[in-house]
């Protein structure tokens, strides 16, 4: 029965991100495309909105994250800060996805900080971040 | 070789989508109970994946990709079909609950079990498993070729559709033999999940490269001021009397009507109650069929769909959903890919669990108890493995060698479902319906459905006999007219025979059914009042009151002044129907219980022992009586070709 909660909670998770995850990435593709930072702000909203589905899904089936679920997050976001420092380094990039990149990361890092916060309090947040490195990423 | 953008988006959500279908085929199939049933997943599923599954099944692929190509050919007349999904959630909201009760109950695992144990014969059996392969063959293979040859079209000619075709057979195979039946299931939820994702993508689309709501309702006003597009506007009367739908001009309400019937079909089709049966329990029934099927699919219909197919109509496009793609691919090809790939899982909703309640059928039901009754369970399984395979492998064959024997054979397959419905009523609710009469009604039925489409005219033209009506004569179609058949031959030979041999598991069931469904007073109240709304909505919505659409809210020609909501007058009338519907479904789901849970626990039926198997190892006397059969009946035809065709 635990395997069966298992598959039921993946299932809503993917389906969560299967579509917030697409029209993250479909908006902020239009927004640098189409130099519409309004549209941009659409695909964060929906990343941030995403995130917020799996906090949901996860309380509903009574769990947190899983090492691998925190791990793929964390690499998600360092890729993102990587490719957008790169870019930026490397290239002219336009203002649009300047801004574009620059509101991402923010409002990536803001809603992983704020679920922290929300969850272990404002002062235990950064504990638990030193806690997990500390003791190997185990909570 | 560069790749264009489309190509490159194509192929990233592809790999995206096949990476997700995949790993959760292996975690479905990593449980113990995974590995052990392959073919089938009874009382394993969360009721909420099993309601969102079996929505994503009655929609697949075929009502997203053929609705707006209907609007956009006949006009909004064929709007009216956007309303079926209303008749689809009546017709689970009034049986799935007792289908699932009964199962449970008789200890059944699939709609051949429940209705062959039910009306104690074996011919159920078969009907059931022939169905499901209808499905998971012919109806597939339809879907399978629009969407290769549509994913052609997209890559801008990168891949061509008969390898696209290929790899998208491949794409469904992967997941469905690794992870059984549960895995089909699991991901028919986050299919379904997509797809209405899907859905509103195409519709937003739709309105930003038609210029917005008030520019396509412009458009549409001034198609409509030229008296030749008035048949696009208009449901062109109740019915015609004419040798076959192709030949009225137009789609009348009575061709309406039939139709939803047909794709309310998909409810009472082997398929529906394989998942049902999977449910562990029947909490999320009511829900699924009121909020999900009705009320959030059916929106999607009446409004985004038909507005694909509008923007489709002012383009002067067969191919409403194609065009719209390709168009959007140009500006925008991640969207383009995500709309794709929704439109690919709802085809793999349906694919996915009709191969394997195919296999299911055609091994367990049929095979196992009529020519091999001692076989184990895990050859049964690899058996069953084979079949999907075999299976898949005859459905890609068909829709890329021939295509249009697909699409004939494909079109029998809603109403043959439509056909299981008395046989089910008899189940659910009609106690009187005699075994014989069940099974012989179904046969007349599925006769009369074939001569009057296209497969058995052309079929018996082949032999010779040259049918003086063509397809959907009178303007109804063949699940109206074999349903037809179907009941007035149920009502004679029930009237006639005795009901002896259902007596016992009849009585079962009335015990079950008078334990669990005691309504409450307040319940008892609302029943007329709810009967007589459904009448009543009937009528308005898919019957003859639909050609009051014509004109209740405005005048279809009369251009943007003359529509009362500023939309064309059938559309709106759809619309309302749609609205009113949902509160229908409401009222017989929730308010009359029908479809909400009872909340206790069913305990299976003594089914008595199992006895002994007559003979051991193959029934080679059975085996010689199907190969005499099917010898006969080849030789008849062909016999029959040589002398009377052409």
């Amino acid at each position: 029965m635990d395997t069966d909660r298992y598959v039921e909670h993946g299932i809503a998770v993917f389906a969560n991100w299967g579509v917030f995850g697409a029209i993250a990435i479909g908006f902020l593709m239009e927004g640098v495309t189409r130099e519409a930072y309004p549209l941009s702000l659409v695909g964060v909203a929906a990343a941030v909105a995403g995130f917020v589905g799996h906090l949901i899904v996860n309380a509903r089936f009574g769990r947190t994250f899983s090492r691998a679920e925190a791990g793929l997050g964390l690499a998600a976001v360092a890729l993102v800060v990587l490719v957008f420092t790169v870019s930026w380094l490397a290239s002219s990039l336009r203002d649009t996805t300047v801004w574009t990149g620059l509101t991402l990361i923010v409002a990536l890092i803001a809603s992983g900080f704020v679920y922290l916060a929300t969850r272990f309090g404002v002062r235990s947040a950064f504990s638990q971040i030193r806690g997990r490195s500390g003791r190997g990423g185990r909570r | 070789m560069t790749l264009t953008a489309a190509q490159i988006w194509l192929i990233a959500f592809g790999t995206v989508y096949v990476a997700a279908t995949s790993f959760w085929a292996r975690q479905c199939a990593l449980r113990e109970a995974g590995t052990r049933r392959f073919l089938s997943a009874t009382g394993e599923l969360p009721a909420w994946i099993v309601a969102l599954a079996l929505a994503a099944m009655s929609l697949s692929a075929w009502i997203t990709l053929g609705l707006p190509d209907d609007v956009a050919r006949a006009g909004f007349s064929g709007a009216g079909l956007a309303l079926a999904t209303i008749p689809m959630a009546l017709l689970g909201v009034a049986t799935f609950k007792r289908q699932w009760q009964a199962g449970r109950r008789f200890g059944a695992r699939s709609q051949a079990q429940l209705l062959a144990f039910y009306y104690r014969s074996r011919g159920f059996a078969w009907l059931s498993g022939g169905l499901a392969t209808l499905f998971a063959v012919a109806f597939a293979a339809v879907q399978l070729s629009v969407l290769g040859r549509l994913m052609a079209d997209l890559s801008g000619g990168g891949i061509a559709p008969e390898p696209a075709t290929w790899l998208l057979s491949l794409m469904t195979f992967s997941y469905v033999i690794v992870g059984g039946f549960y895995a089909a299931g699991a991901l028919g939820a986050l299919q379904c999940v997509l797809l209405g994702a899907g859905i509103v993508g195409l519709a937003i689309a739709a309105n930003d490269l038609g210029g917005g709501f008030s520019a396509i309702n412009a458009a549409l006003a001034k198609l409509a001021h030229d008296p030749a597009n008035a048949h696009l506007f208009r449901v062109s009367g109740v019915v015609r009397f004419v040798a076959g739908a192709d030949d009225a001009g137009g789609w009348t309400s009575a061709l309406v009507l039939s139709t939803a019937l047909a794709l309310a079909g998909v409810q009472a089709s082997p398929i529906a109650t394989q998942l049902l049966l999977s449910a562990r329990d029947d909490r999320a029934i009511a829900a699924g069929q009121t909020w999900v099927l009705a009320a959030f699919f059916g929106g999607l219909c009446v409004f985004g769909l038909v507005l694909v197919g509008a923007c489709g109509m002012i383009a002067s496009s067969g191919d409403a959903v194609g065009d719209l793609l390709v168009r959007l691919g140009a500006g925008s090809p991640w969207f383009m890919a995500a709309i794709y790939f929704a439109l690919v899982a709802g085809f793999q909703a349906l694919a996915a669990a009709s191969v394997i309640t195919a296999a299911r059928g055609l091994v367990r039901d049929i095979f196992v108890p009529d020519f091999m009754p001692e076989l184990d369970g895990r050859t049964a399984n690899l058996i069953g493995r084979i079949c999907v395979g075999v299976l898949m492998l005859a459905s890609v064959l068909l829709a890329t060698r021939a295509p249009a024997a697909a699409v004939s054979l494909g079109a029998l397959a809603l109403p043959f479902a439509a056909q299981m419905l008395p046989a089910l009523a008899g189940l659910c609710w009609l106690r009187w319906i005699s075994p014989p009469a069940a099974l012989v009604g179904a046969a007349i039925g599925l006769a009369t459905a074939a001569l009057t489409d296209s497969f058995g005219l052309a079929v018996m033209d082949f032999v010779g006999l040259h049918l003086p009506w063509g397809r959907w004569p009178w303007t109804i179609h063949s699940a109206g007219w074999g349903l037809a058949a179907n009941v007035a031959t149920m009502l004679v030979i029930s009237a006639i025979t005795p009901l002896r041999r259902a007596n016992q598991r009849a009585a079962t069931l009335n015990e079950l059914f008078a334990g669990l469904g005691a309504s409450r007073p307040a319940a008892r109240g609302v029943r007329s009042m709810a009967w007589s709304a459904a009448l009543a909505w009937a009528f308005l919505g898919v019957g003859p009151g639909l050609v009051f659409g014509n004109f209740a809210l405005g005048d279809a020609g009369g251009g943007l002044d003359a529509w009362l909501l500023g939309m064309p007058p059938l559309w709106a009338w759809c619309l309302a129907m749609w609205a009113l519907g949902v509160i229908l479904v409401w009222l017989i789901a929730y308010k009359l219980e029908l479809a909400t849970s009872p909340g206790v626990d069913i305990v299976a039926v003594d089914r008595g022992p199992a006895g002994r198997p007559k003979t051991r190892g193959l029934r080679v006397d059975h085996l010689e009586a199907l190969l005499w059969t099917l010898s006969g009946a080849g030789a008849l035809i062909t016999a029959m070709a040589w002398i009377f065709g052409h």
